[in-house]
């Protein structure tokens, strides 16, 4: 069985080649593999296979029977000598049956004998088994329609080797072959029935040797420079938080871990293409990535290799692989680690990081700020608003000062009014109390000054009285004065008492009535009457 | 699964709006502060949840390349 998958694989690998599309367009793995298991031998066996609906078997139908025919009849054809029949079949179905021949047949007798295509279908199944990649020096390259026929000799002994391409096959590698170039080709040869010439069948050719690289490189960055692909203003920023990640690389390397571990704890959705990222090979591969990524919803794509040599990273530097980055419809990030030249897949990039790490850097940026920032509002937004509230209670500690300062202010006037009052109460208090002092103390002078002028007074009434006792006429009557009166009036001259005048005589021990005799003169005497 | 459906640009442009608000204005309303801090709140909240450590998810689409026929 193994015969037949083989045969399928390489008859599917030949029509993509063929055709110049991804294998899986032909028929994906497991189809190929599910007809190995299932032997189908009719139409309706063979669309009953997953991956083989009626357009598929309208275009590959009659041959894949052939081919599983081919397989079941070779078992038989052990003990069949008819080769014949076998032949004309092989014709009959398939312009490939080089690869549909028996793995025994050519290996039995050696009296067999073969037609020149029989034999040349022999030779053709046994050289496609060779694949190889041959390095040479370009003699000659010509265009013809779909075809690129490239001449190629050896370095050394001039060994010449002709090379078939498909037109589309040589677009893809992106490199301008021209005589005296050393190139790499890699494929398998056929002889050409027709001519019987032997042709290397080439699926990719690349450039050998740094110096030539480095020219096709500096020739394309300055062609793609002058068409402004690389322009800054091209340049897309990464869309804030992405989480829809394509990620293109190998699957084997090491960048791959380097980028996921670093790849911060997000939530990223990460969608993975294998691609080889080395050889002529990777060209295809990293294409047809671009091509389904395009057509996905992602946020960015991301293309990731570690460092290489030139050579090693012509797939980055490849026009189609550049281009398709260019065009791709949303934001790139490129990062292929490299010596001096920087690879053009990344000079087109929007973002070109210089290693895979960086380039999660660069996914990650948004998500840690955003986790930085966050923090930040959480702390800006309440201190904010504390920072109001305690503007506000610093305006109402404020008012508060202000009024407590007006009430103070009153209050001050109030004290300073009331301090004035009882100071003016204390004078006058004080005034009172001196008053009181001074009326007490005038009023001991008052007493005192009377209390002396009595006994002054008294003083002088003793005297008086003394005085008076002394004058007193009673006590000179009893010395023997009398006081002679007349009606009430003291008589004080003898004319007032002409004779015959009654008068009275107050002596000491009483008065008596008494009259004039004789007319006065001055030395006259009274006679009295008692 | 995170509550993946809220947009954290806008949620982070509002978030910063509220700051502006804050920032711009000479007397604040202290009641509108309030509303202020309670929307920043509800904001703050929902992109926390986003922005929390969350697992990636890796899925390898090679083999869908393979089979789409």
């Amino acid at each position: 069985m193994a015969n037949l998958r083989q045969t399928l694989y390489a008859w599917r690998d030949a029509e993509a080649a063929k055709l110049g599309v991804e294998l899986f367009r032909v028929l994906p793995n497991n189809a190929l593999d599910e007809i190995v298991k299932a032997l189908p031998r009719t139409k309706d066996e063979l669309t009953a296979i997953k991956g083989i609906k009626e357009a598929k078997y309208r275009e590959f139908g009659k041959v894949i029977l052939a081919m599983v025919d081919e397989h079941a009849g070779a078992s038989h054809q052990l003990s069949d000598t008819s080769r014949q029949s076998t032949r004309s079949d092989l014709k009959a179905v398939s312009p490939r049956s080089d690869l549909v021949l028996p793995d025994l047949v050519p290996l039995a007798s050696e009296e067999t004998t073969f037609s020149v295509s029989a034999y040349l279908d022999i030779v053709n199944r046994e050289l496609y088994r060779i694949r190889a990649r041959v390095v040479g020096e370009v003699t000659s390259i010509k265009f013809q329609g779909s075809a690129v026929y490239i001449g190629l000799k050896d370095a050394e002994d001039e060994s010449a080797l002709s090379v078939f391409m498909w037109e589309r096959e040589y677009a893809t590698a992106g490199i301008e072959v021209a005589a005296g170039m050393a190139v790499a080709v890699e494929g398998r040869s056929d002889v050409y029935k027709p001519t019987g010439r032997l042709s290397f069948r080439a699926e990719t050719i690349e450039l050998v040797g740094e110096g030539a690289l480095k020219k096709a490189y500096d020739a394309l960055k300055k062609k793609l420079d002058e068409e402004g692909v690389f322009a800054p203003e091209k340049k897309r920023p990464l869309s804030e938080y992405p989480e829809r990640i394509g990620l293109i690389t190998s699957k084997t390397g090491a960048v791959i871990h380097d980028f996921l571990n670093n790849l911060g704890k997000f939530g990223f959705k990460v969608r993975f293409t294998d691609a080889r990222v080395e050889g002529a090979a990777a060209v295809k591969e990293i294409l047809a990535a671009i091509k389904y990524f395009s057509e996905e919803e992602i946020d960015a794509l991301v293309i990731i290799r570690g460092g290489g040599s030139l050579e090693s990273l012509q797939a980055f530097n490849n026009e189609r692989v550049v281009r398709a980055i260019a065009e791709f419809p949303r934001p790139t990030i490129v990062a292929i680690g490299h010596d001096k030249d920087v690879p053009l897949a990344q000079l087109v990039a929007d973002h070109a990081p210089s290693t895979p790490t960086a380039a999660t850097v660069l996914l990650n940026r948004s998500w840690d700020e955003g986790v930085h920032t966050m923090r930040y509002f959480i702390k800006d937004i309440s201190a904010l608003y504390q920072g109001e509230l305690w503007a506000n209670k610093e305006r109402l500690g404020t008012l508060n000062d202000v009024v407590r300062a007006a009430f103070a202010e009153i209050t001050m006037r109030f004290s300073v009014a009331s301090r004035e009052f009882s100071e003016a109460l204390l004078l006058l208090g004080r005034w009172f109390t001196k008053r009181g002092e001074m009326l007490r103390r005038e009023a001991g002078d008052l007493v005192g000054n009377f209390h002396r002028a009595l006994l002054d007074a008294g003083r002088e009434v003793g005297e008086s009285s003394r005085l008076l006792q002394l004058h007193n006429p009673l006590r000179q009557l009893r010395l023997g004065y009398s006081i002679l009166s007349k009606g009430g009036k003291v008589v004080r001259s003898a004319k007032d008492l002409p004779a015959g005048t009654h008068f009275e005589a107050r002596l000491s021990d009483g008065t008596i009535e008494a009259q004039t005799i004789t007319h006065p003169r001055s030395d006259q005497k009274y006679k009295v009457e008692p | 699964m995170p509550k993946a459906n809220i947009n954290l640009t806008e949620t982070m442009k509002k978030l910063r709006a509220i700051t502006a608000w804050f920032d711009a204005e000479k007397e604040i309303d202290v009641e509108k502060g309030l509303e202020k801090v309670k929307e920043g709140a509800e904001l703050i909240k929902a992109s926390r949840e986003r922005l929390k450590e969350l697992e990636n998810e890796f899925e390898e689409v090679k083999k869908k390349l393979g089979e789409d026929a």
